[in-house]
């Protein structure tokens, strides 16, 4: 097992190599400087110039290249070209929590709501509850999370008064219900899918058929041995979903005012501020990277049949 | 669709049953499922408004006075936005934007995915190994973040005049109202599934018996994959496109959702929901109408692809 994680974990270099090439020369060959909206008034040629040679962006692109990616190497991501009193890192310190927080709360919440619901429709199959459920389940995988949060924000923000329209205050406020809402309609949708199948597909096995007729109680055969074994398949997709709402909160921290890493990007993005760019662009895709080992790790772990030594 | 199956399906050396096997299967899968047959009917609907779009009383861009903000009557049938453009006319439009994204995303992704999948699938061996590991990074690639760069960095170009790659970038993206960016993004991003779904199906059928008499009687590779080996793969990439398409309009209207894609005055029902933000205290049908529209042809593409996926896929259909 340590031996498979560490092979994943090389291959997580090249990979990371090529989504910070990419980014790289988008990100430059693209017209602009970063010096065009600084402030208020345009920036003056000289000052734009000294800027250029304080970052290096006076070299050739391929110097610029092998410059960034050397100190990239060493954990310097260099200062951010829109606030420079702070470097690259510290603003993913400050913002990614929040981030992260918002994200694992609208997964968490999607598990807790999706699995109960899917294993019931799949014990209640061909009921009107199943076909309610499903049916639910297909709605809330075509709700963009944009439209979600907002029809969010106008119902508990606006008309009943309950949340604040926009911001901030942590995450055990009434400002986060909106956000995770937007968030974790569309996993918390896909997951009880998946979990409604698998366990479907559990329902005929052998071991079921054993375990009735032994005696076994309904909610320990449930709970205990179907759930465990119908889970298997849905961690797969839990963790893309993961990615999923990470990505997603691009749109729902830039509707609901959430200081988080996304709504942080979109205005980089916007000000050219490559080192955020890159910097940003690379922890997500290594985000994506570490949850898809982690995954393959849980598989092994729920499922004994599973070795990736042999 | 995992490769395991197909043999089973593609065993008859002879392929023109199969062929007409698979639209008769589409047809009887969807006959008897009323949900999609009413999504088939809506999204008639859209493309119908899609197509007429130009056609309509009002235009997208015209502005009435008398109908700022109005609500819904006899005349504006869904009322007047804040600055008196009818909406009906403006939801058309933006099923016209929706339906280029969808249309042109899905031939970009079909073609990329066809062609890599064919050829590592074909080739097998070095060229199969080193391009399926290229997939497999790719995966990796947060496509999501690189549309906002794209479509952000070919936007912020004011007064600045491009010059040579980005120049020709930057007027094929203009010409295409900054649709150009999630067309580029879904076609580095979405083909990938395609790719894997076609060379999973080639690996399993190039040893068949009649592939190999096919090779031994003289024909070309070329005229081998056309004639048997790429209908074959057919049934997985109509449900792989069919799943492709909600994707590419829920990301052309986040992007215009968050100002990145289409520009005004050039309606989308991303612009549209966002401008309906703005406003929703006072005018909440301003926000709900487009956000109705999208939520519901996204449905209706969802629908149709669970049923058409129920319809092609034996495997499925046994486990139900």
């Amino acid at each position: 097992m340590l031996r498979y994680v560490a092979r994943r974990a090389m291959a997580i270099v090249p990979t990371l190599l090529l989504v910070y090439t990419v980014v790289f020369f988008i990100a430059h060959a693209t017209p602009g400087s970063p010096w065009d909206m600084l402030g208020e008034r345009p920036v003056p040629p000289q000052v734009q110039e000294n800027l250029n040679q304080k970052y290096n962006l006076d070299k050739s692109l391929p110097e610029q290249y092998l410059t960034y990616l050397g100190n990239a190497l060493r954990g310097d991501f260099g200062p951010s070209y829109r606030s420079r009193s702070q470097s690259v890192a510290q603003i993913i310190r400050e913002f990614l929590p929040v981030s992260l927080q918002l994200g694992a709360a609208a997964m968490v919440l999607a598990l807790l709501i999706a699995l109960p619901l899917g294993g019931l429709a799949a014990l209640r199959r061909g009921t009107w509850l199943d076909w309610t459920i499903v049916s639910l389940t297909t709605l809330g995988i075509s709700m963009p999370s944009y439209v979600v949060a907002s029809v969010g924000i106008v119902v508990l923000g606006v008309k009943l008064g309950w949340v604040p329209t926009i911001g901030w205050d942590g995450l055990f406020t009434p400002s986060s219900i909106v956000p995770i809402i937007g968030l974790s309609l569309a996993p918390l949708a896909a997951l009880t899918r998946y979990f409604r199948a698998s366990m479907i597909e559990e329902l005929h096995r052998d071991y079921v058929r054993t375990a009735r007729a032994k005696g076994l109680s309904e909610q320990s055969l449930v709970g205990g041995h179907m759930a465990r074994n119908a889970l298997v398949p849905v961690i797969t997709v839990a963790g893309v979903y993961f990615s999923y709402v990470m990505m997603g909160s691009f749109f729902v921290e830039t509707i609901a005012g959430v200081p988080g890493l996304g709504r942080y990007f979109v205005i980089s993005v916007a000000a050219r501020d490559y080192p955020v760019i890159i910097g940003t662009t690379l922890l997500y895709a290594a985000v994506v990277l570490v949850v898809n080992i982690l995954v393959d790790v849980a598989y092994a772990a729920l499922d004994p049949r599973i070795h990736y030594d042999a | 669709m995992t490769p395991d199956d197909s043999p089973m399906l593609t065993a008859n050396p002879s392929l023109e049953p199969r062929r007409k096997g698979l639209g008769w299967q589409i047809v009887r899968g969807i006959r008897h499922n009323p949900a999609a047959i009413i999504s088939l009917i809506v999204l008639t609907v859209v493309i119908l408004a899609a197509i007429f779009a130009t056609s309509l009383p009002y235009s997208y861009d015209g502005q009435d006075y008398k109908i700022r903000n109005a609500p819904p009557s006899s005349e504006h049938l869904l009322g007047g936005d804040q600055l008196g453009r009818d909406v009906l006319s403006r939801l058309a439009y933006g099923a016209r934007v929706s339906m280029i994204v969808a249309f042109a995303a899905t031939v970009l992704t079909l073609i990329i995915g066809i062609t890599v999948g064919a050829i590592a699938g074909y080739a097998g061996g070095q060229v199969d190994s080193v391009i399926m590991r290229f997939v497999d990074s790719m995966y990796a690639f947060p496509d999501l973040l690189f549309v906002i760069l794209v479509s952000a960095l070919l936007r912020g170009q004011i007064g600045d005049e491009p010059t040579g790659v980005v120049a020709a970038i930057a007027s094929i993206d203009r010409a295409s109202n900054g649709l150009f960016p999630v067309f580029l993004a879904l076609g580095l991003t979405s083909w990938l599934t395609t790719a894997r779904l076609v060379r999973a199906q080639l690996l399993s059928l190039k040893h068949q018996d009649y592939v190999l008499a096919s090779r031994g009687s003289g024909a070309t590779p070329s005229f081998i994959m056309r004639r048997h080996l790429l209908p074959n793969t057919l049934a997985p990439l109509i449900v792989a496109a069919t799943l492709a398409i909600p994707n590419a309009i829920l990301l052309e209207a986040g992007l215009s959702f968050i100002g990145l894609g289409v520009q005004p005055p050039t309606p989308s029902w991303g612009i549209m929901i966002a401008d309906g933000v703005a406003s929703i205290r006072s005018f909440p049908w301003l926000m709900l109408a487009p956000a109705f529209t999208i939520g519901l042809t996204l449905l209706s593409f969802n629908v149709l692809g669970d049923a058409l996926r129920d319809a092609v896929d034996p495997l499925l259909q046994r486990s139900r």
